[in-house]
């Protein structure tokens, strides 16, 4: 993990993969990175040290924050957790039928958005004795949610893409297909808030709109990004990162080709690439002033289907 | 003749020159050949949306004119392609013009442009005595098209400097340009560029990509075919009054960048040498066809001399396209989520 500005490298990382880092809402200070080696580990990225280890019973695919002092895991153990990041304790809310592949704290509505390879979307209330709210049922298993004020974006297996309002849960605002023809990786709102971007498996990234009316709906683009090409081969890399910096509107992408880029989506221009990471990009996020990139070098595990 | 005319109505049409064709796909080929090729490394692109995009990210160049575009229809505002995108007033004009039996090219011809293949052989000579005679060029012949068209890139083999091959306002260029050497001197035979077309063996590769191949790229003439519209271009310098495609600097077009803040424009993507700084990210697709709006699906060939090992990520299209990671159903996360290391299993809790 490394800041823009002047990158440096992260003290005590975690043991194994990276699945997720995360800077707190309103602290560039502190950064949340959940792992495969079972914890989430909050870092205080000014001092570069570690504030506290969260131990799970299994690997931690994703984690969100709430506050900076709270914070919420998903893990293959199938509970969602709650971190308190003062004292480093932490309690389970509950748990879903798989593992949970993404967690999103809403402000808008306080509430906490779990998504699962259970194909359930569930909404927890942490203050309440009952924490969960509600279960959402999904077409497919949930590979990737954001979350922007009252929308809620959901990317599932067989390229379905969801879009709801956070405060009527019931009803699917769009049901759409994505329009990238391979596996979702990674979706993020605009800062815009008018739409969503959504990066696969194959090397691409796609800007669409929510506003369904065609002049809107031309807007939306897509394009290919972390290749290589070798002799007369092309080598078509997962985008794995992809993060909106909330001051400027730019975003960045990370693929298993260990590279980054930073892009104007506004007009359709790579700003900046960084020279090739030592291991693939599994996750990227800006700090809430738009100052720091936490930016997870960390294998993927790309070559479990062996690829082709 | 009812018949006939019917079957001409039908006709596709080019709607940057008014030409009509046999059928849609001449028409693609004709518009990426004629209007959306880039002037400076040839590449033809979908669009000419895509290819001022191609130009400005690659080359550093603005492009503000479609070449080889009839007066007023030079415009990069619309995104035609083939048929598709052509207003439909000029839709409507040109259907009239045809079924009142008249060409629809005819109102543009006046005093607009002469197509390349009206001059005589005897019309080019001239133009290029007149042209080999240093400055000769008519006064009102407005700048070439884009100044980066002369930018070379750095270390193209350095031939003696030989400025005075080219006209005033073309070495005025080279002055604003100091960091590249000036262009090689033309064998003989060599025809002046039209508009500064450069010679196919020097677009194989965008700038800031090129390797200094000590020499390799001294001399442009085996690769420079013996007729000036070898890269597509219609341009004439033998027709004084022809709008000429740089006429974007004039200020009744759209702001556009000065050539030089175009140059100045960090190559960020030098250092790394990766294919995916030729991602061009504006080449937008709609819909579920991306790969008909693919940027990279219109690679030119690269041009033979330019040896592979020079050319990292060049317009050599990969014919094979490896997936790091293909499979739809099934994500990376949940493969390794069932290995023994991080199998999870109920009975633990």
């Amino acid at each position: 993990m490394d800041t823009t500005s002047s990158q440096f490298e992260i003290a005590n990382p975690p043991s194994d993969g990276i699945s997720k880092v995360q800077f707190a809402p309103e602290d560039s200070s502190l950064l949340l990175v959940s792992s495969w080696d079972k914890t989430a580990t909050l870092y205080n990225v000014d001092e570069n040290t570690v504030k506290h280890k969260f131990e799970h019973q299994a690997a931690v695919l994703d984690c969100c924050f709430s506050s900076n002092d709270r914070a919420y895991t998903g893990s293959v153990d199938r509970n969602v957790r709650e971190l308190e990041l003062d004292t480093g304790n932490s309690r389970v809310l509950g748990s879903h039928d798989d593992a949970i592949k993404c967690v999103n704290w809403c402000s808008l509505t306080q509430t906490l958005f779990t998504g699962s390879w259970d194909k359930t979307i569930r909404t927890w209330d942490p203050r309440s004795a009952e924490p969960l709210q509600s279960t959402y049922h999904q077409p497919h298993k949930v590979l990737s949610m954001d979350i922007l004020d009252d929308k809620l974006v959901v990317a599932m297996g067989n390229r379905h893409i969801y879009i709801y309002d956070v405060r009527n849960m019931s009803e699917t605002l769009q049901k759409r297909e994505s329009s990238l023809k391979y596996m979702t990786r990674a979706i993020a709102c605009l800062p815009s808030k008018d739409g969503y971007a959504s990066s696969s498996t194959e090397g691409r990234v796609a800007v669409e709109y929510f506003d369904p009316s065609p002049e809107v709906q031309s807007k939306k683009y897509a394009f290919k990004c972390h290749r290589q090409v070798h002799g007369d081969t092309e080598v078509v890399y997962p985008v794995n990162g992809l993060a909106f910096n909330p001051v400027y509107g730019t975003f960045a992408t990370g693929g298993s080709d260990g590279i980054v880029n930073f892009w104007d989506g506004i007009n359709r221009k790579r700003i900046r690439q960084f020279p090739r990471y030592p291991d693939g990009i599994a996750s990227l996020a800006f700090s809430h002033d738009g100052k720091k990139l936490a930016i997870a070098c960390s294998y993927t595990y790309d070559e479990a289907c062996g690829g082709t | 003749m009812g018949k006939k005319k019917s079957k001409k109505q039908s006709r596709p049409w080019c709607w940057y020159c008014e030409k009509d064709f046999d059928d849609d796909k001449v028409l693609v080929t004709h518009q990426r050949a004629k209007h959306f090729k880039c002037d400076v490394c040839g590449k033809k692109l979908t669009t000419a949306g895509g290819m001022a995009v191609h130009a400005m990210q690659v080359h550093k160049v603005e492009i503000t004119k479609v070449p080889n575009a009839l007066q007023g229809r030079e415009t990069l505002e619309y995104e035609i392609f083939g048929m598709e995108g052509i207003p439909h007033e000029d839709l409507l004009a040109h259907e009239q013009a045809l079924s009142s039996g008249e060409n629809p090219a005819k109102r543009f011809k006046a005093g607009s442009t002469s197509e390349y293949s009206a001059l005589t052989p005897e019309q080019i000579q001239k133009q290029i005595a007149a042209h080999k005679a240093g400055g000769a060029q008519p006064a009102a012949t407005p700048p070439p098209p884009a100044a980066g068209y002369f930018q070379h890139p750095p270390g193209a083999g350095a031939p003696p400097p030989m400025a005075s091959a080219y006209p005033p306002q073309y070495s005025q260029y080279y002055q604003q340009q100091p960091q590249y050497p000036p262009r090689p001197p033309p064998p003989m035979g060599f025809r002046p560029p039209p508009y500064g077309a450069p010679p196919p063996g020097f677009g194989g590769l965008p700038p800031h990509q090129w390797t200094p191949p000590a020499g390799a790229y001294g001399s442009p003439a085996p690769g420079y075919p013996p007729t000036p519209n070898s890269a597509g271009m219609a341009v004439s310098p033998v027709s004084p009054v022809r709008p000429p495609v740089a006429a974007g600097y004039d200020a009744s077009s759209p702001p556009i960048a000065p050539p030089t803040s175009a140059a100045a424009v960090p190559p960020y993507a030098a250092p790394y040498g990766s294919p995916a700084g030729y991602d061009s990210i504006a080449a937008a697709f709609h819909g579920q066809n991306p790969a008909a709006y693919d940027p990279h699906a219109q690679q030119v060939p690269a041009v033979p001399a330019v040896p592979q090992s020079l050319a990292p990520g060049s317009k050599q299209k990969p014919t094979k396209i490896q997936l790091i990671y293909n499979d739809s159903e099934i994500s990376p996360e949940e493969y390794r989520a069932s290995l023994d290391k991080y199998r999870f299993e109920q009975t633990v809790q």
